[in-house]
């Protein structure tokens, strides 16, 4: 195997709870809010089923390939040239989606903060630091996670409890005004968020407890399902209808604290929650995409494709939109299916075939 | 499967190499010091004509301010002035500002806003939007209409803070009048039902007047400005606001004073309010819409001007009718001006009707506005007094004047 290192179930869930997050919590509000208005709070709820589901699909795969990731298994499902074809879509499309995170991450960066900074140098800036983690391998990521987000997950409660006073749950009712339909249709994007889950399927074989690893994943789910409701949740009882007209909710929550008089101006929190939670999120695609593309060109050695495959990243970063209007219905409208066709059907499809086989050959030995 | 190897110079140039190319990245592009800003405390928006709009901002002096903590807080002269330009919109008068200023405005830290007078009739909510999409700017700021121009309500100097920022601040966070910060505003602006409320400043004009130092003025609240749509319509005065705080169930202060009854004269008792709660009950019952406004109210006794004695129970009880009967004329007040003649819903009976009749609110919204109007309010008003202050009966009256029974 290329990768030595070896974590812990539990730091595997501490890794995708920010890779879910990070911008989840700054991109999904407005987004679900358009669609879904005062059941916004449900959609991610709702989305979470799609999690579950990729976290039970990718686990199944693991089961029966327990020391490969998913582009070494392809080959071994459906043969050794459409299997490369498979990985080379995972590795495109891991490569694409994170350019695309990148952007996010400076997107919100250059439009709230600073504002005349070239875009490449904060792109740049941010990947050189996750290319240092992800040579640095599984372990410095993982132990990274678990430094980061106990931070990350108190500081963004603590925002919420600051607003505590602020919030009118009377902006909750009246539920299901429009039926249940446009909660759903609001899940949309968080649906997308969560089919991130398959990027367990890089992390599983290197459990060093592997009996735990679908508790652990299936609590990270829910975990992220508890953050992302408390933000739909503190968004719409602070801003209601107005919710989808700002871009970042959460950032103008942060800068509307004003607890006696003097404790205001907590949108430093924001960013600071932002860019931890984004590091590790960044840094995990990042990962898959280094491990992917080593073992799909069976190479020794996975070190020093990180660099390179960095620049890439930052050319995909800039490439992957012309402006954030259209970065913001991308992820809204074709990226949710783009998302899921890649990280939920393909994914399905391969265990089935699995299972189909599985099934031919126990039937072809008991005829024998 | 060894790592590949960096020679040990190289590894040395490496760091020397990464350490240059840190200095890029510590973000020189936006590096903007505490010398380099102009900080807005309010802003002004006033109308001048159809196609421009002046734009006068209050900005922090630093120098003075800093002096001021060194004097042991005089609380002398201003430490903020005053600068105003026009322009097509607010971000066309903001870049004319900036011209006339040698530091760069930051409005990361303005606390207020407010609209003259002539501009809230005309409209607000195109202004509005340059608050929503600056990225410095905070939605909690507080929003008020000005009496007047609201360039002078900004310059002009109180007694107590240093500079009309100050007062503002300190009076919103009063909760004296009707509190609304921009996104509030916001809100209420969005409702396809319901209209929009805020608080109307006034500063008296400098004048000559014996125990106030010359040239300064107190901005107060007089009252609330109503908005249909986005359009000023209307203004209600400051007793009639206070009926408005009631149904909005914002009161925080209120003095009620009551007239009590005695043998061939009345005398007065006032009270003052320590909580209130106010519950909106919509009804609706053979296609007739109405709403039951349920209010419950404790209160202290802090002056009695009367002959009462108020160890007895059963004045108190009197006390407390004749003040649920104050209340509900207040609020009457409001009642008629607002939902019979400005014909505005500001009383929030939109969301409530949407809350309990979903089903029925669907067709309802569409003609809200003829509905709100035909809407008959009922008035359940409980009023406590728990306690008589801290004297008993009323002080200095001879015994024999005492009423007890």
């Amino acid at each position: 195997m290329i990768e030595k290192g070896k974590i812990s179930a539990a730091q595997m869930a501490l890794m995708m709870h920010p890779t879910i997050i990070a911008t989840g919590i700054l991109f999904v509000p407005s987004i679900s809010a358009a669609k879904a208005g005062r059941d916004m709070w449900l959609s991610p709820i709702w989305g979470s089923f799609i999690g579950f589901l990729v976290v039970f699909i990718a686990y199944q795969l693991h089961k029966h390939f327990p020391n490969e990731t998913i582009i070494e298994y392809s080959e071994h499902i459906v043969g050794r040239i459409p299997g490369k074809v498979i990985g080379l879509i995972y590795l495109l499309f891991y490569l694409h989606v994170n350019g695309i995170i990148i952007r996010e991450y400076g997107e919100f960066l250059s439009g709230v903060f600073l504002m005349t900074t070239p875009e490449s140098v904060i792109f740049g800036s941010m990947t050189l630091v996750c290319a240092f983690a992800v040579r640095g391998g599984l372990e410095v990521i993982a132990r990274s996670a678990q430094l980061f987000i106990p931070i990350v997950v108190l500081l963004f409660l603590l925002i919420v409890f600051f607003l505590a006073l602020d919030l009118a749950p009377t902006n909750m009712l009246p539920v299901f005004e429009e039926g249940i339909t446009p909660s759903i249709l609001g899940a949309a994007a968080p649906a997308a968020w969560f089919s991130e889950f398959l990027l367990i399927a890089f992390l599983l074989p290197y459990l060093t407890d592997k009996e735990k690893g679908l508790k652990w994943a299936n609590l990270s789910v829910l975990s992220v399902v508890f953050i992302l409701v408390i933000t739909n949740v503190t968004a719409l009882f602070l801003f209601g209808e107005i919710t989808a007209d700002l871009l970042y909710p959460v950032m103008s929550a942060g800068r509307y604290v004003r607890v006696a008089e003097f404790f205001t101006h907590l949108e430093s929190i924001i960013m600071a929650i932002w860019i931890l939670g984004t590091f590790i999120k960044i840094s995990v695609f990042y990962y898959a995409l280094v491990l992917g593309t080593a073992q799909w060109l069976k190479l020794s050695e996975y070190k020093f494709i990180v660099l390179p495959l960095g620049f890439l990243l930052v050319l995909f970063a800039t490439w992957s939109a012309p402006n954030l209007t259209e970065l913001k219905g991308f992820l809204g409208t074709s990226a949710v299916f783009y998302l899921l066709s890649v990280q939920l059907v393909l994914p399905s499809i391969l265990l089935l075939i699995v299972v189909i086989q599985k099934k031919v050959i126990q039937k072809r030995s008991i005829q024998a | 499967m060894n790592s590949f190897h960096i020679p040990k110079i190289s590894k040395t140039l490496l760091v020397i190499l990464l350490s240059i190319l840190l200095s890029l990245v510590i973000g020189c592009w936006d590096r903007r010091e505490i010398n380099d800003i102009a900080i807005v405390l309010s802003t002004g928006i006033d109308y001048i004509n159809e196609d421009e709009i002046e734009l006068s901002v209050e900005i922090v002096m630093p120098e003075e301010m800093a002096g001021h903590i060194g004097e042991g807080g005089r609380g002398g002269d201003r430490s903020t002035f005053v600068e105003s330009a026009t322009g097509v919109t607010m971000a066309d008068a903001r870049s004319k500002l900036q011209q006339k200023l040698s530091r760069f405005l930051f409005w990361g830290h303005a606390e207020n806003t407010v609209i003259g007078e002539k501009l809230a009739e005309k409209g607000i909510r195109e202004h509005l939007d340059f608050f929503s999409r600056m990225p410095e700017t905070r939605l909690r700021n507080w929003v008020f209409v000005s009496e007047g121009k609201a360039k002078d309500l900004i310059s002009s100097l109180p007694h107590l803070e240093n500079s009309a920022a100050a007062t503002f601040i300190e009076l919103s966070e009063f909760q004296i009048g009707m509190n609304v910060t921009m996104k509030d505003l916001m809100q209420m602006l969005k409702s396809d039902t319901g209209g929009a409320a805020l608080p109307i400043f006034e500063s008296l004009p400098p004048k000559k007047e014996k125990g106030k130092l010359e040239g300064r003025f107190q901005p107060y609240l007089s009252g609330t400005a109503v908005f249909k749509d986005d359009k000023m319509i209307g203004k209600l005065n400051d007793e009639v606001s206070r009926g408005l705080l009631w149904i909005r169930d914002e009161i925080h202060y209120a003095t009620v004073t009551v007239d009590v009854e005695e043998e061939g004269a009345t005398g007065k008792v006032s009270l003052e309010l320590i909580r209130s709660h106010t519950e909106l009950i919509p009804k609706i019952k053979n296609n007739k819409w109405s709403m039951i406004l349920k209010i419950y109210a404790e209160d202290d006794v802090i002056q009695n001007a009367s002959h009462l004695d108020l160890r007895n129970p059963d004045f108190i009880k009197m006390i407390e009718t004749k003040m649920e009967e104050a209340i509900e004329e207040r609020i009457k007040l409001v009642v008629e001006q607002v939902q019979k003649q400005m014909k505005v819903d500001i009383f929030n009976f939109n969301e409530s009707f949407q809350r309990h009749y979903t089903k029925e609110w669907q067709t309802a919204k569409k003609n809200w506005d003829e509905i709100f109007p035909e809407i008959e309010i009922e008035y359940i008003i409980e009023a406590a007094v728990l306690r008589p202050g801290t004297s008993t009966t009323p002080s200095a009256v001879p015994e024999r004047e005492l009423k007890d029974e």
